[in-house]
């Protein structure tokens, strides 16, 4: 039976993932779909030489691949670039590493060793629950601490790396605390549930973690479309990445 | 960021003048930098200049809001920002002043924060005056562009907050003083038909006494193949490189005219308004037809290239006209050995500068380096070449105020120039025409020991007739 505060939970992350699908949908098609100009490149100039390599289609999807897998343009930033790559690798892996929830039967079968899957989870969470709040931590600090970034940093710039780090941290715990078999069983039918309509009731926890871990990753997808989390549509949208300038 | 406090303050004070020390007085870290405020155009120089509307906050919020409905850029750049703060220390203006709104993020955010508030923007927000400040610091020189994780342009912002305020009248006296000269006479300096004829028979004098040979500089023929546009600075204070198109298109038997109707290559329309920068691009199209050319050879400028290559280009091509910018056809000449060059005429260390509107703004990278092999004996490289280059510090229309702003503008090149300065060249290589009156006065201020010239003043002068 699902009690009241199952059926919230369940509706606030459908609210989230609908708004986060909708309203990122919105926003690259308003931006894609908007007039380029009279000569079909951002109002109109088409001869810049800002990226040498985007002078072909090829190089420039060269040139938009380097800069978003490799940040290449923190070239002069040493230590922000390992961050912040530390940063976002580490959480695009973790998340992908959440479909080992659904998958996890399936590569038993194919005769995976379920122990060597549980410890390599158990490990590969742990370090990247750290890697996520060390780098988040200095990026964090980098930004408390630099007079000038502080100067135009704005609120919700410190709440949504909080809130990510807060999403890590709990993430992490909950890795710590909940035994392999607990979270493969119970932990995996609710997450495949969510997405089958096949709902099942909020596995227990020590502390609630995995309550306040979905809540806070609702959250997080509400807040996506409005807040500065949409750099990430930046490489579909920007101008200047993903034109090809002409040059004679 | 890469220039730490410690690295700003350290390039201020490398400066030979001296002076460094009571400049980094009057702008202290952190605090900003003094208030640079901008003159007003008077009401009779915006008549003549063709922008007559005035308004204020209000107007300036229905302008903001048409624009982001418009512009693809403007609208993505207001809105992907991150806050990372790369940009600061890549601009030129942030390390002379230390002003953080004088920084590509901080000068964003000052438009930023309308945007953000979208349809509830009072006109109370909207601190005007902040606004026309910081926009017209902006040297537009997209170094920032190049930096951005996101590739967000802060000249784009600029030209497109700067188009809003050209509308609403709110622009300073020395955009709009050199707009009016070109509207009225046709060119920035406001040389007229008769005094460009006299300035064109002194550069014929002064190279009949140098070579003793009678170099012809056809003026207003009615029918030529090529139209040459120089820079008006070109026929008045730079007559170096004028000697240098003359030699060159001369000793290559070009059939060419300059033209007392067009005779700017440069285009402040770039640094108030697309509308301008359309009819000043016109004035050169309009001659070209009149004299049935098929080639227009524009001369060394820097933002006028920009502004050439991406609308005269297509008006030109319309009519089936070329545009050609003079270096391409040097370079073009020395790979087929047309040209007699003797490189020892040029005997000295260069260090070529790339502008900015060649490197990033424009498509000119290659080519001025390969004049610059074919004509001197040894150029060396400096730490941010290409699309790296350091801004000379007067783009954006800067340049034109000579009295109040000289002292700002000469710390605002110092970058550029205290970089050349590192690679110990004794030449400093600029083919631009901003360039070529900012950095004379930078080097003068900071008592740098260096020297200053355009490309095509080493090319005629290292040419054998």
């Amino acid at each position: 039976m699902l009690s009241l505060v199952d059926y919230s939970l369940i509706s606030y992350f459908y609210l989230g993932l609908g708004v986060f699908l909708i309203g990122s949908a919105y926003l690259i098609a308003k931006m894609v779909f908007m007039p380029r100009g009279k000569t079909d490149t951002y109002l109109g100039f088409p001869y810049l030489h800002t990226y040498p390599e985007n002078t072909t289609f090829a190089g420039m999807l060269k040139n938009l691949a380097k800069r978003v897998l490799t940040f290449s343009s923190l070239k002069y930033e040493r230590n922000l670039r390992i961050a912040s790559l530390t940063f976002h690798w580490s959480l695009a892996v973790a998340i992908v590493a959440h479909l080992n929830f659904i998958y996890e039967p399936t590569l038993v079968s194919y005769g995976v060793p379920a122990n060597t899957l549980f410890f390599i989870s158990f490990l590969a969470g742990l370090a990247l629950g750290i890697l996520i709040l060390a780098s988040g931590i200095y990026l964090l600090v980098r930004r408390i601490s630099d007079p000038y970034l502080r100067s135009f940093s704005l609120m919700a710039d410190y709440f949504v790396l909080a809130l990510i780090m807060a999403i890590a941290t709990v993430g992490t715990l909950i890795r710590f605390y909940v035994s392999d078999s607990y979270l493969y069983s119970s932990v995996g039918a609710f997450i495949t549930g969510l997405f089958n309509a096949n709902w099942t009731a909020v596995p227990s926890c020590p502390y609630d973690l995995i309550l306040v871990h979905i809540v806070l990753i609702s959250t997080l997808l509400i807040y996506f479309p409005f807040s500065r989390l949409v750099h990430s549509f930046a490489f579909f949208t920007s101008p200047t990445l993903t034109t090809v300038f002409k040059r004679e | 960021m890469v220039l730490t406090q410690e690295e700003r303050k350290a390039i201020i004070l490398e400066s030979p003048s001296g002076k460094g020390e009571e400049w980094l007085k009057a702008n202290p870290l952190y605090e900003g930098a003094r208030n640079f405020k901008m003159r007003d155009a008077k009401e009779e120089t915006l008549l003549q200049a063709h922008s007559e509307n005035r308004g204020g906050a209000e107007e300036f919020l229905t302008g903001l809001k048409e624009l982001s409905g418009r512009s693809r850029a403007f609208r993505t750049f207001m809105e992907i920002c991150n806050h990372c703060g790369v940009c600061v220390d890549k601009c030129n203006m942030w390390v002379s002043t230390g002003d953080v709104n004088n920084s590509p993020v901080g000068r964003a955010e000052l438009v930023r924060r309308i945007y953000r508030k979208g349809n509830s923007a009072r006109p109370e927000d909207v601190d005007l005056a902040k606004i026309y400040t910081y926009y017209y610091q902006c040297t537009e020189c997209r170094r920032c562009s190049v930096f951005c994780p996101f590739g967000i342009d802060q000249s784009e912002i600029t030209r497109n907050v700067r188009e809003v305020m050209t509308e609403i009248g709110k622009q300073p006296d020395y955009v709009v003083s050199t707009m009016a000269q070109v509207y009225r006479v046709g060119n920035n300096l406001g040389l007229n038909p008769k005094a460009t004829g006299s300035a064109v028979d002194f550069v014929k004098e002064v190279l009949k006494d140098e070579t003793g040979k009678d170099i012809p500089i056809p003026m207003n023929k009615s029918k030529a193949d090529m139209l040459l546009v120089p820079s008006s600075a070109d026929l008045f204070v730079n007559i170096e490189t004028f000697k240098g198109y003359a030699k060159y298109l001369w000793a290559t038997k070009r059939d060419y005219t300059i033209s007392t109707d067009a005779t700017e290559a440069a285009n402040f329309g770039l640094f108030a308004s697309e509308r301008h920068l359309r009819n000043f691009g016109d004035i050169v199209v309009k001659d070209a037809v009149k004299r049935g050319v098929k080639t227009v050879v524009w001369g060394e400028c820097g933002h006028g290239w920009r502004t050439a290559n991406n609308y005269v280009r297509y008006e030109l091509a319309k009519r089936g006209i070329e545009l050609l910018h003079v270096h391409q056809m040097v370079a073009k000449s020395l790979e087929r050995g047309e040209l007699r060059v003797d490189k020892s005429r040029n005997d000295h260390l260069y260090n070529y500068h790339d502008p900015c509107n060649y490197a990033r703004g424009g498509n000119l990278v290659n080519e001025p380096r390969q004049i610059l092999k074919g004509v001197v004996k040894e150029v060396v490289t400096s730490a941010h070449e290409k699309e790296e280059t350091y801004c000379c510090g007067a783009g954006g229309g800067l340049l034109a105020d000579e009295k109040q702003w000289h002292e700002y503008r000469c710390w605002a090149g110092w970058p550029a120039v205290h970089c050349a300065w590192k690679t110990g060249a004794d030449v400093l290589v600029s083919p631009c025409a901003i360039d070529k009156a900012q950095f004379p006065q930078v080097i003068k201020y900071h008592k740098v020991g260096m020297e200053m010239v355009g490309i095509m003043d080493l090319v005629g002068n290292a040419m054998e007739l």
